[in-house]
């Protein structure tokens, strides 16, 4: 992750760093490299998620080498190595041995990827490529879990995608795709919805039931210097902020809100590297909290299909329609957390979150944990 | 934050009988120091007193140490939340980074302070304008009125007036006063201009007070050891709490050093502490620590770290050195390259027995692979081994001394160093 130590990352998303295996491949002539575990970091129980290489520019950390696709076949993704240039290609075999051989716990199929914003039959040839890839891909079952990728665009009729998405779709077929995909997946297998990380959708993916996020959103946008923070976004750059002592967001408990005004993070922000660290840092943490505000439309849409009742929070309660029946699907007996949420009859959303707010609560131990 | 003067006196060092010894402490309040003598190598403890509350505040830096060198108030890679894994309490800043970047004196007073500012309130804040990365000394910037800096906003020339407001905003613990820094190949006359500006800029700092701080008188006179006894007898007079040796590492030559540096702390008070610039090799530490030096402010580890350099010299008790394996390409007899492919497949850590995160978590060849995509967990890493390093090294020579083995130590170290390195001239 971006100018984050493993180390750190466990504190605030402790989840999973995820490593592309591209990188791993593209210097793994020699097959004494990469030996096994070795990203597997001693003294923490981080599992290690390992993702094969899609094309989707806003699930990876090395997005412009990665634009240098040059072609999917049967056989595998033929893509350009960063290190050289040349074409290698990588097939679906390849993929899992390589990692196998970095020890990850949760490993990816390889998946054949296209534009959320293509149409037409490329997207059905992309779906069924992917199962074929899938069933040519074994992983070690008694020490990594392989995750099969769903991909199909967002064509209501393939949709199966939780791969593929965050790609330029708009947010009413993002959420709509979601939700078909984990309606239909069985209940008790995790589900990885990749690229997808901005607060909302998080929010909105785990009321449908998806259970693992990646995204360099956080990180990326620290770099540019902006901080995440319940209004939106706030610019450190800005001269305004040079004198400003207020921490990022006073409300927020992060080590960096704790101790650092906007004044001084506006001195480190684009010119010194401790300045995307330290916004990094912040970012993280705002991520696995519950946004508030204003919830937009599309929000209030897949809530209502999660089966979860927000409409006091909805700017647009009188155009709120039963999204249910627009996508032709009934998946309220697939939502994990609808048959919860009937329980709880509060106005505050946040409540009817158990995932999110437990996972903040473990944040908060390891935090104090590791102070101690 | 004021200070108190603690009035239990402890004492850190176990003190060895047959070695002569002098316990001292400095005038000021905030600060206390404890030294040692033996010949001219010395060890020492130096207390700093932080906040209000004397029994709760203390924190001691053993001496010689290492300043760890900053940018902004925070290590180049490392952040704060992964400070506590290096075990320092020693940080130098330049005030002058936040002046050439826009953070207003106002703001940091607003803030209290850099302690407030920097979220530090178990550390001991070192000010000193110049920092050899960002700061640079322009001696031909210079005038009168005060020195000039290169900064990455442009040339800065610092009056002692604005600079002793910074320093009563920021409230430092120790601060250096300005000097005019000058290289070694400079004329007398230059250089003794130099000595009487500084002295007059001292003159000016203690005239302004700024009631904060220990202030360490700056020590200049460039390579002649005439100047440079001048200078030091004359801030000896002064009511200074220690001293700063500028102008070193500014081309003056390894051989000459020695001489010029006993020239300066033969006429210093032994109970002051002294803090040097400029030198930061191995041999330069020894050479600073043989003279009396009790304090480095070196951006030597900054270096290392952002060449993908790894410090992996023996930290032998005797100081000896001929364990060193320089076994891979791209490396010397202090340190390795971990850019060099040939760590590309190295699945051991940087030292076997270090002690360090890196060293406890990491591979040789994960670094060389961060290197290579350019992450910048790369530098943390070195950062963190490198910082690590250099303080157990500063530990090995605290032993020595203390031991009264020092100019043995130092003599095994440099011959057993030089065997290697001969070895390789001679087959090349
Ligand atoms: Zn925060
Ligand atoms: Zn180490």
């Amino acid at each position: 992750m971006y100018g984050r130590m493993v180390m750190s990352i466990d504190v605030r998303l402790t989840q999973i760093p995820k490593r592309n295996t591209w990188i791993t491949k593209s210097k793994s002539n020699n097959k004494k490299f990469w030996p096994p575990r070795m990203f597997h970091h001693k003294g923490t129980d981080t599992p290690v998620l390992c993702s094969a290489p899609d094309t989707n520019p806003m699930a990876l950390r090395f997005e412009v080498s990665l634009l240098h696709l040059a072609d999917i076949t049967e056989k595998g993704v033929t893509f350009q190595s960063p290190v050289d240039g040349k074409p290698m290609l990588l097939t679906p075999e390849e993929s899992i041995q390589i990692q196998n051989r970095i020890g990850a716990d949760i490993i990816m199929a390889l998946d054949d990827v296209v534009k959320t914003t293509i149409t037409g039959p490329r997207i059905e040839e992309a779906m069924y490529r992917t199962l074929r890839w899938i069933d040519r891909s074994h992983g070690r079952p008694h020490d990594q879990n392989l995750f099969g990728i769903v991909q199909g665009g967002l064509d209501p009729v393939l949709s199966y995608a939780i791969g593929g998405l965050a790609g330029g779709e708009d947010k009413d077929s993002f959420w709509r795709v979601v939700a078909q995909c984990t309606g239909s997946l069985p209940e008790d297998k995790p589900r990885y919805v990749m690229g997808v990380g901005y607060p909302l959708d998080v929010v909105v993916c785990s009321a449908l039931g998806a259970d693992m996020y990646d995204c360099v959103y956080p990180t990326r946008t620290a770099r540019f210097g902006t901080a995440l923070v319940p209004e939106g976004v706030l610019k450190l750059k800005q001269r305004a902020m040079a004198d400003d002592t207020r921490p990022i967001d006073p409300t927020c408990p992060c080590m960096v809100c704790k101790n650092y005004s906007r004044a001084y993070i506006h001195c480190l922000v684009t010119k010194d590297a401790m300045g995307s660290q330290l916004l990094s840092y912040h970012n993280l943490y705002y991520m696995m909290q519950f946004p508030e505000g204003n919830v937009p439309e599309w929000v209030c849409n897949a809530m209502e299909v999660a089966g979860i009742d927000i409409s006091s929070c909805c700017s647009f309660p009188e155009r709120a329609y039963n999204a249910k029946e627009v996508a032709g699907i009934d998946i309220s007996s697939d939502c994990t957390l609808s048959s919860s949420c009937g329980e709880h009859d509060s106005d505050n959303v946040s409540d009817k979150y158990h995932g999110l707010n437990l996972k903040l609560e473990r944040l908060r131990n390891i935090e104090d944990a590791l102070r101690r | 934050m004021s200070f108190t003067l603690s009035s239990s006196l402890s004492l850190p060092l176990s003190l060895s009988n047959q070695n002569p010894f002098t316990i001292t402490t400095t005038p000021t309040s905030a600060m206390k120091f404890l030294v040692k003598q033996t010949r001219n190598a010395r060890v020492g403890s130096l207390e700093i007193i932080l906040g209000n509350n004397p029994n709760n505040n203390i924190i001691n830096i053993n001496t010689p140490n290492l300043i760890i060198s900053t940018c902004k108030g925070l290590p180049h890679f490392i952040s704060p939340d992964l400070l506590s894994s290096i075990p320092s309490s020693i940080l130098q800043v330049s005030p002058l980074h936040f002046t050439a970047e826009g953070v207003s004196t106002n703001t940091v007073t607003k803030l209290g302070g850099l302690h407030q500012m920097l979220g530090f309130n178990k550390y001991c804040i070192v000010a000193v304008p110049r920092d050899s990365i960002q700061c640079i000394p322009q001696f031909k910037g210079a005038t009168k009125f005060g020195p000039s800096f290169d900064t990455p906003s442009g040339r800065l020339l610092v009056k002692p007036k604005d600079y002793v407001e910074m320093i009563s905003c920021m409230k430092p613990n120790i601060w250096a006063a300005l000097a005019d820094e000058v290289p070694a190949w400079v004329s007398h006359k230059r250089n003794k201009t130099s000595v009487d500006r500084t002295l007059k800029w001292l003159d000016d700092c203690l005239t302004l007070n700024p009631e904060t701080g220990s202030i360490f008188g700056a020590i200049v006179g460039g390579s002649s050891l005439e100047e440079r006894k001048r200078c030091a007898e004359e801030v000896a007079k002064r009511n200074v709490s220690g001293y700063w040796i500028g102008g070193f590492g500014l081309g003056e030559s390894m051989d000459e050093r020695p001489a010029l540096l006993s020239a300066i702390t033969d006429v210093l008070a032994d109970e002051k502490p002294r803090m040097i610039c400029g030198l930061g090799l191995p041999e330069e530490i020894l050479q600073g620590i043989a003279a009396g030096i009790d304090l480095f402010d070196s951006t030597y580890i900054y270096t290392l770290t952002l060449g993908g350099f790894a410090l992996t010299f023996p930290l032998d008790k005797n100081g000896n050195q001929h364990n060193f394996q320089p076994s891979q390409i791209e490396s010397d007899s202090t340190k390795i390259n971990l850019r060099a492919t040939a760590y590309r497949n190295d699945t051991s850590p940087i030292l076997e027995d270090c002690s360090c995160y890196t060293c406890k978590n990491h591979t040789k060849a994960y670094i060389n692979h961060l290197l290579n995509v350019h992450e910048m967990l790369a530098q943390i890493l070195l950062e963190i081994h490198n910082t690590h390093h250099y303080l157990m090294f500063f530990q090995v020579i605290r032993d020595a001394i203390q031991d009264g083995r020092f100019e043995k130590f130092r003599q095994t170290f440099l011959e057993s160093r030089r065997v290697p390195f001969e070895g390789e001239t001679i087959s090349a």
